[in-house]
């Protein structure tokens, strides 16, 4: 019985279950709020800085981007110029990304 | 006397009838203009006065003039929002909602890059809300299942649900951090909205009677402010739109919402955008039919302020 369960658990599982990116904005004092976040491709030179999708993020919030497995950059910015970049590398799961905002 | 008193009754009832032109014949296109209001027109040849760069205007002018692609010599770039400023450093397509194509039958989003399912890009819907309460705890919920989202801020729990407190009569709370608004973009299926109320206008004039008809809706100042500052930056800059809205009678079909709270309204907007290359013309096939009734007859109307009004607004592209 308990074989069958795991079996039923195991293939029910659902084949649209999100993958992408699920985040939080951290920011130190003299950096400000809110945080844009941008996500953009990571393929080659030119489509790396094609911009798919942006959110507005106050500090301390959380954001999820929904994303087809690839590799893309997250960058986030604010209005005093403190910034964040970092590449990702999606798979058919849900990452966990903290953007630490910081003064360039 | 009675001549002039009928005469003045005339140009009344004629300015009312005028003014309340609402539904369009079939051969027609209904277009909006802030000057002379609605009306019904074969073919739309309002000059393109909004825009410097038009690139898309260009294309059907029978003796284009290069130098027009250049800004004049006291060009007063319209004053952008911070992050527009910072997204113009990185990337190329900021003016453009995302991922953008001219290759289908009219230009919309790019669908190899996004996940999901459905033809409907329903851009920053935002939600904001008005409460009679300093504090009250709510939840917002999506159905659960297979939902296309493209991005979410707060990120939603695993039920599709947002869950916090309403603070301040304006705001909201989750996971004790502050929101103005509760924001989402989701791909949708086209099948249940409508394409037959709307109107044709210039960019301009699309994003003034856009924010005509949520000023119609009594959506908060920071809602109408948001989203002229969005999507003057973010609205791509092409000579003609056709605008389909979509209120709570389709969306709440495509997509309904469903909240804890008592003695709550939801209103619910979103327009999908279809831009033109060229100016609309009835004598030219369309995929998509140009708009001829009035999309006001369907627009949700709050008589009754309830303890708690949600109110969404969004922007949609077809995908190409």
């Amino acid at each position: 019985m308990k074989a069958a369960l795991i079996l039923f658990t195991l293939f029910s599982f659902p084949t649209w279950a999100a993958s992408g990116v699920k985040g939080s904005v951290i920011s130190p004092k003299e950096c400000s709020s809110p945080v844009m976040v941008w996500v953009s491709l990571d393929k080659d030179e030119y489509k790396e800085r094609l911009l798919l999708m942006h959110t507005e993020v106050p500090v301390g919030g959380t954001f999820q981007f929904y994303l087809k497995p690839g590799n893309y950059q997250i960058r986030a910015s604010d209005e005093k110029g403190c910034e964040f970049l970092k590449k990702i590398k999606v798979d058919k799961a849900v990452g966990q990304l903290q953007v630490k905002m910081e003064k360039k | 006397m009675k001549t002039l008193i009928s005469f003045f009754c005339l140009m009344i009832s004629l300015n009312v009838f005028s003014s309340a032109i609402m539904n369009c014949g079939p051969n027609q296109i209904r277009v909006w203009d802030q000057n002379l209001g609605y009306n019904c027109i074969q073919n739309f040849q309002a000059p393109p006065a909004d825009c410097v760069l038009c690139q898309g205007y260009q294309n059907y002018r029978p003796f284009p003039n290069w130098f027009v692609n250049f800004p004049p010599a006291v060009y007063q770039p319209n004053p952008m929002p911070w992050w527009a400023y910072q997204g113009n450093m990185y990337y190329p397509n900021l003016h453009y909602p995302g991922a953008w194509s001219n290759s289908g039958s009219y230009p919309g989003m790019n669908g190899q890059h996004y996940d999901g399912q459905g033809n409907v890009y329903a851009g920053k819907p935002n939600i904001y809300v008005e409460s009679i309460h300093e504090e009250k705890k709510f939840s917002l919920s999506f159905p659960a299942g297979e939902l296309s989202f493209l991005a979410t801020t707060p990120s939603l729990d695993e039920k599709n649900t947002w869950k916090g407190k309403i603070v301040n009569k304006d705001r909201f709370e989750v996971e004790d951090i502050h929101y103005d608004y509760l924001f989402y973009d989701i791909r949708l299926p086209k099948e249940k909205m409508q394409f037959e109320r709307g109107l044709c206008a210039t960019r301009d004039e699309a994003i003034k009677w856009m924010l005509g008809d949520l000023k119609e809706m009594k959506f908060p100042e920071i809602a109408l402010q948001d989203f002229e500052e969005h999507w003057k930056v973010k609205l791509p800059v092409y000579p003609f739109y056709c605008i389909y809205p979509q209120y709570n009678q389709q969306l709440d079909q495509v997509l309904p919402l469903s909240t804890n709270l008592e003695q709550t309204h939801f209103t619910r907007s979103l327009y999908v955008m279809i831009p033109h290359r060229k100016e609309p013309d009835v004598d030219e096939p369309q995929v998509i039919p140009f708009p001829v009734l009035d999309s006001v007859e369907i627009r949700p109307k709050t008589l009754i302020k309830h303890e708690t009004m949600f109110k969404e607004w969004g922007v949609a592209f077809l995908g190409e």
